[in-house]
């Protein structure tokens, strides 16, 4: 019979608590913009930091609220961007899908390490040392500050130099300001052609220190039926509107600086 | 005898080798002929670059103008030989990047270029702080230690700061290197002439010359010179790295400490190098800029030797004129071992830094492979700045810059005394200066983006 009254006063006070909480809830409530929950579930949750906001959260809330746009996420997909741009009444149109490009050929093989380096693993710290390994100016480092960002897994290091799996990578962006010879850019995803090589270097001095150099020759922006490529202060810049990715400027180029994407 | 150090941290690299210094102590300067070439780059100093002023073709004095400073931290260049600029192209500088240089020919005749002015010590007097900054200058004087920070504009002090002390830099702390105690025992006269031209420039109540211990024979060539000077005082400090650093050797010979984040003017303090004395009157006495310095060539050379170079000779062409390399030969360092540059290319060009080239044999230099950190301590009690190196170094690799900065990564003097007691060979000092390179970044955008927002 001892065992009513205990039983009974737990069994009372946890009413009365669950009612009170119960009230208190009701009466503090906090009132929250149901949008954001909406917004946050078609967002990709992957964290992935590339809008600049620190979580997929963060960026709903910052959506809702107006500050930031609705274009600044790159991951998530047309159909769920057009879903959030119905719910906070914005106008969107469709984003052509585009991809992490590593600009630079300079692998192990093709443009061999000026020195050993054995300092801390990482290209930012590489390039305090002498200026890098690697000859080329421009050239990608290869120790990785792009793979250790990348949320997607997208990124992996072969033979000292980036290779993006294209099926994994969201063109986030975050790889892109990871590194700090700015390699990497997000181009569009489609066949077109995609200049590989972003040397300054004379053509004598560039083929010296890497067998993919880009020597400024102009072959490709001559043969190119559609005029889609120019060469515009050393650097040869693609027109992918126009670009119908026939390849001619890939064959006609000396040093196979040029590729189509996905070749 | 009592004598002056620093209170904090500190190591004694081959102390039990006279800090590597008998390769070449009792070696007197030699001159080192300049080649048939000469490249002169034009990033010579910390701060702005120059822009080359002459063209292909043109013929040059020694001690002409060839490339002009893009700003004020900076100082201008002048022909280190005469004849004729034959190209002016981007080459290998020491510090790994392709920067520009002007090729010159040497004609070998040394004509020397005719505007240049030399003043007696009657005209000194009668010429005004500013005047003489003014030749300084235009000397193309930068700190002959290491750093190459422009000297005029240490000596530019603002107007708000009063700098009663002269803090001369005799230490030579780095092992190896001998160039500033050769300097100091041939030319003692000379330093003590650019000490007092640099007294007349700032007007300081004392000027102190630290010079460590293990050089007896400069500090008595120093005394014997400042004798009859008023307020020149030798200072004899016990021997430590990194004696020769600013903060710790003002620390040591006046006992006053700069505060974090400040300059040593904050302290009073001036601090210049006794091969940038020498050059002061060099240039003011005999009006001749900045176109050679001393350097120690040792390490793993047949005949190590101290030489005095033309500004824009090749490592290689000293390292030939002291007999070539020696034996196996893993490393070469433009600088002293603890702070220098390693160098892939014996190409590269003797700038108004380059203050030793020393060449490492499989003895000294090794590259074991880093492991985990055992926070053990060692590198917190060597750090002369009081600084904790083990937890900068690990914010920096997880790229936290904020709490490196926490950690006051900024007040790291490069020093590298943690990286040279660590157990664990961790390359400490490079995650540090990562970390001082991305807050640095960080604080620029920060400020730019201010500006921007003001306007």
């Amino acid at each position: 019979m001892n065992i009513i009254i205990p039983a009974a006063a737990v069994g009372i006070l946890g009413l009365l608590f669950g009612l009170l909480l119960g009230y208190a809830a009701k009466k503090f409530e906090v009132k929250a913009d149901e949008r954001v929950d909406q917004v946050r579930e078609l967002l990709p949750g992957a964290n992935c930091g590339g809008c600049g906001n620190p979580s997929c959260d963060a960026y709903a809330a910052r959506l809702v609220e107006g500050v930031s746009g609705i274009n600044e996420c790159a991951v998530v997909s047309n159909e769920n961007r057009a879903k959030i741009a119905a719910i906070l009444g914005l106008e969107t149109t469709a984003m052509e899908r585009t991809v992490a490009t590593v600009l630079c050929q300079g692998c192990g093989k093709n443009s061999p390490a000026r020195y050993e380096y054995k300092g801390v693993q990482s290209c930012r710290s590489a390039l305090l040392v002498v200026d890098g390994p690697k000859g080329c100016p421009q050239g990608c480092i290869g120790l990785g500050d792009c793979a250790a960002v990348c949320a997607f897994d997208a990124i992996k290091i072969i033979d000292g130099l980036p290779v993006i799996d294209e099926n994994k990578c969201h063109a986030c962006g975050t790889c892109v300001a990871a590194c700090p010879r700015q390699v990497i850019r997000c181009l569009p995803y489609k066949r077109v052609a995609r200049p590989l090589c972003r040397t300054q270097l004379p053509a004598k001095d560039a083929r010296a220190t890497c067998k993919t150099a880009c020597i400024h020759c102009g072959m490709c922006a001559r043969n190119c039926p559609q005029k889609a490529i120019k060469l515009e202060n050393g650097q040869v810049i693609v027109d992918e509107a126009l670009c119908t990715g026939c390849g001619v400027c890939v064959e006609k180029c000396p040093t196979k600086a040029i590729k189509l994407a996905r070749d | 005898m009592n004598l002056l150090k620093f209170s904090r941290g500190g190591v004694s690299p081959l102390h039990s080798e006279h800090e590597g210094k008998t390769l070449t102590e009792k070696k007197p300067v030699v001159e080192l002929p300049a080649g048939k070439t000469v490249s002169i780059p034009m990033v010579q100093n910390l701060g702005a670059p120059c822009r080359p002023v002459v063209t292909v073709g043109q013929e040059v004095g020694v001690g002409e103008v060839i490339g002009e400073p893009l700003g004020f931290v900076a100082a201008p260049v002048h022909a280190s030989v005469s004849g004729k600029v034959i190209a002016v192209r981007d080459l290998l500088h020491v510090n790994g990047k392709l920067l520009p240089h002007v090729i010159i020919e040497n004609d070998g005749e040394y004509r020397v270029n005719s505007a240049l002015k030399a003043h007696t010590w009657e005209e000194v007097a009668a010429l005004s702080p500013e005047a003489l900054g003014k030749i300084v200058l235009d000397a193309g004087i930068v700190g002959a230690g290491g750093a190459t920070f422009p000297t005029h504009v240490k000596l530019s002090i603002p107007a708000d700061k009063k700098v009663d002390m002269l803090v001369i830099n005799g230490a030579e702390c780095e092992p190896f290197l001998t160039a500033d105690y050769r300097l100091m025992l041939e030319q003692s006269q000379d330093v003590i002439d650019g000490i007092r031209l640099l007294m007349q420039i700032l007007s300081p109540d004392k000027a102190l010359i630290g010079i460590e211990d293990n050089k007896p024979k400069a500090i008595e060539a120093m005394q014997q010179a400042g004798k009859g000077v008023p307020g020149v005082q030798v200072c004899v400090m016990r021997t430590k790295y990194p004696q020769g650093s600013e903060k710790q050797l003002i620390e040591a010979c006046t006992g006053r400490q700069v505060p974090s984040g400040k300059l040593p003017a904050d302290a009073g303090c001036v601090v210049v190098n006794v091969g940038t004395c020498a050059a002061v009157a060099d240039a003011v006495l005999r009006g001749m800029p900045m176109v050679s310095r001393i350097t120690t060539v040792t390490g793993a050379v047949r005949e190590p030797k101290n030489v005095r170079v033309r500004i824009g000779t090749s490592f290689s062409e000293a390292i030939d004129f002291c007999g070539g390399y020696e034996g196996d030969v893993k490393k070469l360092i433009s600088g002293g071992p603890m702070m220098g540059v390693t160098q892939f290319d014996d190409g590269v060009h003797i700038v108004k830094g380059t203050s030793g080239i020393l060449v490492l044999n499989a003895g000294y230099a090794n590259y074991p492979d880093e492991s985990s950190c055992l926070h053990c301590g060692k590198c917190v009690y060597a750090c002369p700045m009081g600084l904790m190196p083990l937890k900068i170094d690990l914010w920096s690799r997880k790229k936290n810059w904020e709490m490196a900065e926490d950690y006051l990564a900024m007040n790291c003097i490069e020093c590298g005394s943690c990286s040279y007691v660590c157990p664990s060979k961790r390359h400490i000092v490079q995650g540090i200066r990562l970390a001082k390179a991305e807050i640095g970044r960080i604080r620029r955008e920060k400020a730019a983006k201010q500006k921007e927002g003001g306007k």
